[in-house]
């Protein structure tokens, strides 16, 4: 395979000394190294063809990845595997600013895709997600990501309107209208074949093309910091600021993530007393200073309807501001950012339980939760969002730990499947799943759909070779 | 500024126990470190010897003047020679460049104990045009 690799590539473009592809053997989370046998850097779809027929032929195992950031082991290659490095693949194919959409290939990353828009006047945004700049747009879609226009559009998957894919045996396929049509404007009126690579991890095919529907972006944008003292207001006032349909994102932060911002490390599990709980930060954007003021006036009224419910908020205060007193705080002030505390705080670990859920349980699930993380001593950091309108949202316990200090390492195994099983007991479930977190939710889910998923997945890859023991169906 | 002058700058300002340190500590730390970091401005409270209590809400800190070290400590003094409270956002917007004057008179922000000892407070409470200078 290599010898193979080295004629079709380069030999400057296949690595297989271990200290050359240390950086692929882990990734931030407490999921073990994997050696991988082989990396091939790829510029071309007919270079993924070629190699996932040679690959299926040798029975080699494919983990195709771009900078490897997932929380959870998805891009780590299996034992002896080859992993196909996407990120040199990574032009913007088109833009077409009438239809608002654009083709993009998966090495194209989310402040490449923001500059060119900039670069090109074009007034469109695919919006981002709270991953780093250098993380691939297609690859947090693909694995139904959320970004800062999910709020009002659903998690970036939905935006997805075609696909051209690589098989396990090497045939290109599109999906979409432009199967048909010169226009990538949607899926419909097909069956939405999409589907069967949306999700899958990279375990039915390998995409060398995304097209994605843009979204406008307002000349007028404001952020704004709300200060809560209580999980429940905080909740209360997420909700109730969905249903008014003015705000283009909402999140709600635990307060450990403030103190991060704010150069602590390592926060104490506990809060400092009188300390506010959360913090909401809301995105405005509008056309005219006429509908971003009617937009402040709803937001204030918002707060007031809660306020007298009996819960507590500082007033809205802009980041601009908040950034001026502190600039550690600049993290938060715009799309895409570096949470570089997340993982510069020495132990360089980094882990969470992301799940997908009702909005109506996630106070509950954030008190039961806290609770959880603080007994077992860690500060209990939680980033939450709510999509699609608020029918549901995203709540992400998160720890950070030291890599180095196998005691930890357990204990944060040990928290994750706890928090793991609270959250799906209330109705919550794992999405960008980890190898392990299979194990949990495998026995639960409806035998039928596992069913057919297993039947997909063997009809896309009969030998097994794409991504496997990823998704709990091997 | 000389290497013992830069080594002195940087500190002048100390949080105790970051760890478990209020909200409002951590975020008065950045203007009052930058503050203290001009040497006009420190020379203005060199020499101060005092405890400060600073409550925005329901957050309390003690900015402790001792030996040309301010400590941020968490929580209430036992004895200051002054206090401040008022809302966050009243505080912020003093650090932003908006009087004093305007939010006690409106009752935004009250202040009590030596009045003389919060004069030589607030220099250190805006925001630095050029940290450090």
């Amino acid at each position: 395979m290599r010898e193979f690799l080295e004629q079709l590539l380069g030999t400057e473009n296949v690595l297989h000394e271990p200290e050359d592809m240390a950086a692929y053997r882990e990734d931030f989370t407490e999921v073990e190294p994997v050696d991988p046998g082989l990396v091939a850097f790829v510029t071309k779809t007919e270079q993924v063809q070629a190699i996932v027929r040679k690959a299926g032929k040798q029975g080699m195992p494919v983990t195709a990845r771009v900078a490897g950031t997932n929380i959870g082991g998805l891009a780590l290659a299996s034992e002896g595997g080859l992993i196909l490095d996407l990120s040199r693949m990574n032009r913007v194919v088109e833009v077409n600013a009438d239809d608002m959409y654009a083709v993009l290939e998966p090495g194209v990353t989310q402040q490449q895709i923001k500059d060119h828009l900039r670069e090109n006047d074009l007034p469109l945004t695919l919006g981002f997600s709270l991953a780093p700049p250098y993380t691939s747009v297609a690859l947090n879609a693909l694995m139904g990501g959320l970004t800062n226009r999910s709020l009002k559009y659903g998690d970036q998957s939905l935006w997805i309107s075609g696909l051209e894919v690589v098989l396990a045996d090497g045939s290109l396929v599109r999906t979409g209208s432009w199967a048909l049509s010169d226009s990538a404007y949607g899926l419909v009126p097909f069956p939405d074949l999409s589907g069967l690579f949306i999700g899958w991890v990279g375990t039915t095919g390998i995409v060398t093309k995304v097209v994605f529907q843009l979204w406008p972006l307002h000349p007028l944008n404001k952020r704004l910091f709300i200060l809560s003292y209580g999980i429940k207001g905080t909740y209360d006032a997420m909700r109730r600021l969905c249903r008014t349909e003015t705000c283009d994102d909402i999140g709600g932060l635990s307060w450990p993530s403030a103190k991060m911002m704010l150069g602590v490390k390592r926060p104490h599990p506990e809060p400092a007393a009188g300390d506010p709980i959360f913090f909401l930060y809301v995105d405005l954007t509008a056309e005219t200073v006429a509908e971003m003021a009617a937009k402040e006036d709803v937001l204030r009224d918002v707060l007031s309807e809660v306020r007298r419910g009996g819960e507590r908020f500082e007033a809205p205060l802009e980041v601009g501001e908040l950034v001026k007193v502190n600039p550690g705080l600049a993290a938060f002030a715009d799309f895409p950012t570096d949470l570089e505390f997340l993982t510069s705080h020495g132990g360089g670990g980094l882990t969470w339980i992301g799940t997908y859920g009702p909005l109506s349980r996630f106070a509950e699930a954030a008190e039961a939760g806290s609770a959880v993380m603080a007994r077992r001593g860690f500060a209990p950091l939680i980033v939450s969002r709510p999509m699609r309108g608020g029918h549901f949202g995203v709540l992400r316990l998160i720890s950070i730990f030291d890599k180095k200090d196998a005691d930890e390492v357990r204990r944060v195994r040990e928290l994750n499947l706890e928090l793991l099983r609270l959250l799906q007991a209330r109705g919550f479930i794992m999405y960008k799943t980890p190898a392990w977190a299979w194990k949990e939710l495998a026995p639960k889910i409806d035998p039928g759909m596992l069913s057919l998923m297993r039947r997909v997945k063997g009809l896309l890859d009969p030998a097994g070779i794409m991504n496997p023991g990823k998704l709990g169906l091997d | 500024m000389s290497d013992r002058d830069q080594v002195d700058a940087a500190e002048r300002v100390v949080v105790d126990q970051p760890e478990t340190q209020s909200l409002l500590g951590l975020l008065m730390r950045n203007i009052l470190a930058d503050n203290m970091a001009d040497d006009t401005k420190y020379a203005r409270v060199r020499d101060l010897v005092a405890d400060i209590q600073v409550q925005a809400s329901d957050m309390v800190v003690t900015l402790r003047f001792a030996g040309g070290t301010l400590t941020i400590v968490k929580g209430p003094s036992e004895k200051p020679r002054a206090r401040v409270r008022g809302g966050l956002g009243a505080f912020l917007r003093v650090a932003t460049g908006g009087g004093v004057i305007g939010p006690v008179l409106a009752g935004e922000i009250a202040i009590g104990g030596n009045p003389f000892v919060l004069l030589r407070l607030l220099p250190l409470l805006h925001v630095a045009s050029e940290p450090g200078h």
